[in-house]
């Protein structure tokens, strides 16, 4: 478990700063009339070798972090700094050279690979688009890769149809890997995967991490998911960061009410439990028009006056963990 | 034993397809039964057969290349000689079935009130202002807020988890005696699973309806059920009471699944135990047990001959040659 | 020779296994039928002038309008030309106009499509264009075109290839942007690849079955086109026999001859319905979700 080590480790490898993205919604004649606020001020930073996890159910807009993260999509605001450089400021080829080092890996194991090519291909590919060694030089890499992930030589000639979705994922991470990168953004990898491929992946995923010094931003709305291979944890709610803790802390004391509902949400896998439940009432507001003040407002048991007029400001609190909660200001 | 009729009680059901590929055997032999007021779960992987089975309960699949054989009795009645007359007049009233999409399983460009009261005017041969009525009424009932103006809405104005509740409704309408819930929750957010599950529950308990919760989620399984069985490649492997299932189950399978999902409370660890290999294809069923191939406890045996659903305890059918061994080698999964 | 190479030497095609294995192809009885006629009509294309008994422009006022005999097939025309070999020429040249068009307009329509799914500026300008030239019904539009070059065989590639880039383009543009949508494609992109590499290695091989398909039809309509055109006297200049012309030139003695508007006109039904159907078959045949070979039975 890497928990105070990686906490503390020098300077963070990845600081995003205040990400902002924002998806302006048109009408016919092309004038902005509204706006969806998909990421609000998101701010954290993760060290070498450690796996930051990202939750939060669907249209809090982790996924679209994720990809802003990397500049796959426009970013509205904010900064993210890679070695130094803020990566939105940097010119076309050097992005390129960024790329390398910042990978992703996707949630959907059927579309995720060129139904036409081989397997082989897809991940040489990797490397021709950055130039990277001859073409022997490729193959052998692509093996090597490839049984690293758990594959024989002869699955290098095969079609992605010929796999199973645990093995395309697997396949997935092999692209991503062979460019040798620093930081891997998995976005839900194992949410389309049964049960037990879920935990080979994972597996895999840690086993590599340890090997490689890798770090990952670990994507996913599956909490129980996150709490085993995440080292630090934050919980996003229509856009925005509402706590940060490490996943020791968040799950053992969480302290945002929407964390807790969260938690207490997860059906236990004990018939006989008795635990408190907060349950929440409502559903999720539309991001084209989010609840003044507090976004959480709406559906907060705890909220009062404050919560409806005041957004909340990122308070600090110690151990590292920031809440975004009127009931955590000083 | 028990002279009440079981609610539903199917015996050695086999369903196969005829494919381009061959014919393929879904189901092999599947038996189980549900008494009223029950609740059984069907778990198991991707290519178990769960969602086979409930849609062959209502004879859903594709008529032309699907055949079917053994018994599946409702209220004493076998539903396979059922006629189509028959049969249309048992969907949505005796027995109803919730989807997992429910996008995919609403009409599109018809108003969701419409499709409620369009059930109920089947069933109960209802006036249409009536069933307008009783479906509003009903919407309010699964929680929909203002559901007089909701009736009019289409699906795609509404929220997967309000889908999920018109759908909900919508089985309900005719108050059926059977409710069969194929990965009802599985498309949504946990915070709305949990609502869902909630409705779910004090409907069933209002009705006294028996249902079959079909999920791969072993939360769902300890919190709504009070049976379940599991399934494999076709075959049930495991069947008991869902206490018996969480403190001792005796399948290999069952225990390497339940071990491999990760824990929202207790103990982390470093690398989740998992099975190895992955499930074969239909098209190539492994002889013997059809686990024997991902499994430490493996004899010769096992590869060679099927092991069948034996009774071992009260209640607890176990399809295992060693289960007795694999009770004493695995640490018990228990809280 | 070795016992096993005589085995194989010997062995004769097992027409059973063949057919068992490729059952989707056989018991897709468009695709058959469609593919059967457009083998005969091609063989006739290439071997037209082994098919010939007479010269194509040769000829013989003492044989004029005379009905199909032996000596003539197929009958003369109003020039005692031999309607049979002028015909088989006219499938041979009906096709090559075909097959040329087809081509041209095909790349061509390709890569306004694949450009026009991926650029949103290209998209506004190239698929305006292409509403505009869709928007004439195509016969009026490649005789306005071949009034504006002249009556030449190569104007008729010219205008027929500018009529057809649109529904080609649409097509791919369409399915281009289902593929767009796909992972892989995401994928790619946060590996660093360009846009030319993503068009042309990624997406153009992934829309090739819908591009067939369409090709097929656009393949048909060409030949259609290119006999009406022929026909109306706006296509290929005499001597030249295409199908249309020989319309064009048999329409007066339809009464009288009516051998030389039959004939060439049953051609042109056997080309277009073979391509038809082929097309229709090709795409049952390419999407896997139809059921073709699955056999059907009673329930018990």
């Amino acid at each position: 478990m890497q928990t105070e080590q990686t906490l503390n480790k020098g300077k963070p490898i990845l600081q995003v700063k205040n990400l902002q993205k924002y998806y302006p919604v048109r009408t016919s004649l092309g004038k902005t009339k509204a706006y969806i606020k998909a990421v609000e001020d998101l701010s954290f930073d993760i060290y070498e070798g450690e796996t930051f996890g990202l939750v939060g159910e669907s249209g809090c807009g982790k996924s679209t972090a994720g990809r802003t993260l990397l500049k796959l999509v426009e970013p509205t605001n904010g900064e993210v700094i890679y070695r130094d450089e803020d990566i939105f400021k940097l010119k076309k080829s050097s992005l390129k050279h960024v790329r390398k080092e910042l990978q992703m890996i996707f949630q959907d194991p059927h579309t995720s690979l060129d139904p036409r090519k081989k397997v082989g291909y897809s991940i040489e590919e990797s490397l021709a688009i950055h130039k990277i060694g001859s073409k022997q030089k490729r193959k052998s890499l692509a093996l090597d890769i490839l049984k690293k992930v758990g594959f024989n030589e002869e699955h290098y000639y095969r079609y992605p149809h010929e796999f199973s979705g645990g093995q395309r994922q697997r396949i997935g991470i092999a692209r991503s890997l062979v460019l040798q990168p620093k930081l891997i953004i998995c976005d839900e990898p194992v949410s389309a995967l049964d049960v037990s491929i879920q935990a080979q992946i994972v597996n895999l995923l840690k086993s590599l991490q340890k090997e490689l010094n890798l770090s990952y931003v670990f994507i996913s709305h599956d909490l129980s998911v996150v709490r085993h291979i995440a080292d630090k944890v934050g919980v996003m709610y229509l856009g925005n960061l509402v706590e940060q803790a490490s996943t020791e802390d968040l799950f053992s004391d969480p302290l945002h009410p929407y964390t807790k509902s969260l938690i207490s949400a997860v059906p236990l896998l004990n018939p006989e439990s008795k635990r408190e439940k907060i349950a929440i009432q409502g559903e999720i507001p539309s991001p084209l028009n989010p609840p003044s003040g507090c976004v959480f407002h709406t559906r907060c048991p705890f909220a009062f006056e404050r919560c409806k007029t005041e957004v909340p400001k990122n308070n600090h609190l110690h151990n590292k963990r920031t809440v975004k909660c009127h009931l955590y200001d000083e | 034993m028990s002279h009440v009729v079981p609610l539903l009680k199917i015996e050695d059901l086999q369903v196969d397809f005829a494919t381009h590929k061959g014919t393929v055997s879904a189901l092999d032999g599947v038996s189980f039964e549900l008494q009223e007021g029950e609740i059984l779960g069907v778990v198991g992987e991707s290519g178990c057969g769960k969602s086979v089975t409930a849609e062959a309960i209502l004879q859903l699949l594709d008529e032309d290349s699907t055949f079917y054989d053994g018994k599946i009795m409702f209220n004493g009645e076998n539903l396979l000689e059922y006629n189509k007359k028959k049969l249309e007049k048992l969907r949505g009233n005796d027995i109803a079935m919730i989807f997992q999409d429910p996008m995919s399983s609403l009409n599109p460009v018809m108003p969701i009130g419409k499709q409620i009261a369009e059930s109920i005017h089947i069933h109960q041969s209802t006036s249409k202002k009536e069933s307008i009525r009783k479906a509003v009424e009903l919407l309010r009932l699964t929680g929909i807020p203002s559901p007089e103006q909701r009736a009019k809405e289409y699906p795609h104005e509404l929220s997967g988890g309000m889908r999920q509740r018109v759908m909900i409704a919508m089985a309900l309408s005719c108050q059926p005696k059977l409710l069969i819930a194929d990965e009802p929750t599985t498309a949504l957010d946990v915070t709305i699973q949990a609502q869902i599950l909630e409705l779910i529950t004090s409907f069933q308990k209002q009705l006294n309806m028996g249902i079959i919760l079909i999920t791969h989620d072993f939360g769902v399984i300890a919190n709504m059920c009070t049976k379940v069985a599991v399934m494999y490649l076709g075959q049930v492997i495991e069947e008991t009471d869902v206490k018996t299932l969480f403190k001792r189950p005796f399948h290999p399978y069952t225990i390497g699944l339940m071990k491999s999902v990760p824990q929202i409370e207790g103990e982390r660890v470093e690398q989740l135990p998992s099975i190895a290999g992955t499930v074969p294809s239909l098209f190539q069923i492994p002889t013997g047990c059809r686990f024997a191939p991902r499994c430490k406890y493996a004899s010769s045996t096992c590869e060679s001959s099927m092991p069948s659903l034996e009774t071992v305890e009260n209640n607890h059918r176990v399809r295992c040659w060693h289960y007795d061994e694999v009770l004493k080698g695995e640490t018990i999964y228990a809280d | 020779m070795s016992e096993s190479t005589k085995v194989l030497v010997n062995k004769p095609i097992d027409f059973k296994k063949t057919i068992k294995k490729n059952s989707r192809f056989f018991s897709n009885r468009l695709l058959l039928t469609g593919s059967i006629l457009l083998v005969i009509t091609t063989f006739i294309g290439v071997f037209a002038s082994f098919l010939s008994p007479y010269e194509i422009l040769e000829i013989d006022p003492k044989n004029r309008l005379a009905a199909p005999s032996n000596a003539h097939w197929f009958g003369t025309d109003n020039f005692g030309r031999d309607v049979f070999s002028r015909t088989m020429y006219g499938v041979r040249i009906s096709l090559l106009i075909g097959v040329t068009v087809t081509l041209v307009a095909s790349v061509i329509g390709l890569t306004v499509g694949l450009l026009a799914s991926y650029y949103k500026l290209l998209d506004h300008i190239f698929m305006r264009i292409c509403d505009g030239l869709f928007a004439f019904p195509s016969i009026l539009l490649a005789i306005a075109i071949m009034s504006a070059l002249g009556p030449k065989s190569i104007n008729v590639i010219i205008a027929l290839v500018l009529v057809f880039i649109p529904s080609i383009a649409r097509i791919v543009r369409s399915a281009a942007l289902v593929v767009k949508e796909k992972v892989f494609i995401e994928a790619l992109q946060a590996q660093g690849a360009s846009s030319f590499r993503i068009l042309f290695l990624h997406i153009a091989p992934n829309i090739l079955a819908p591009l067939i398909v369409q090709v097929t039809f656009v393949f048909a309509v060409t030949i259609l086109t290119e006999a009406s055109l022929s026909f109306l006297g706006a296509g290929i200049p005499a001597p030249l026999p295409s199908l249309g012309n020989m319309l064009y030139d048999g329409k007066l003695a339809i009464y009288n001859a009516w051998w030389m508007t039959v004939f060439p006109g049953l051609f042109i039904i056997l080309i277009v319905l073979g391509l038809n159907l082929f097309g229709d078959g090709l795409r049952d045949h390419l999407d896997p979700k139809s059921k073709l070979s699955v056999k059907r039975r009673k329930r018990r």
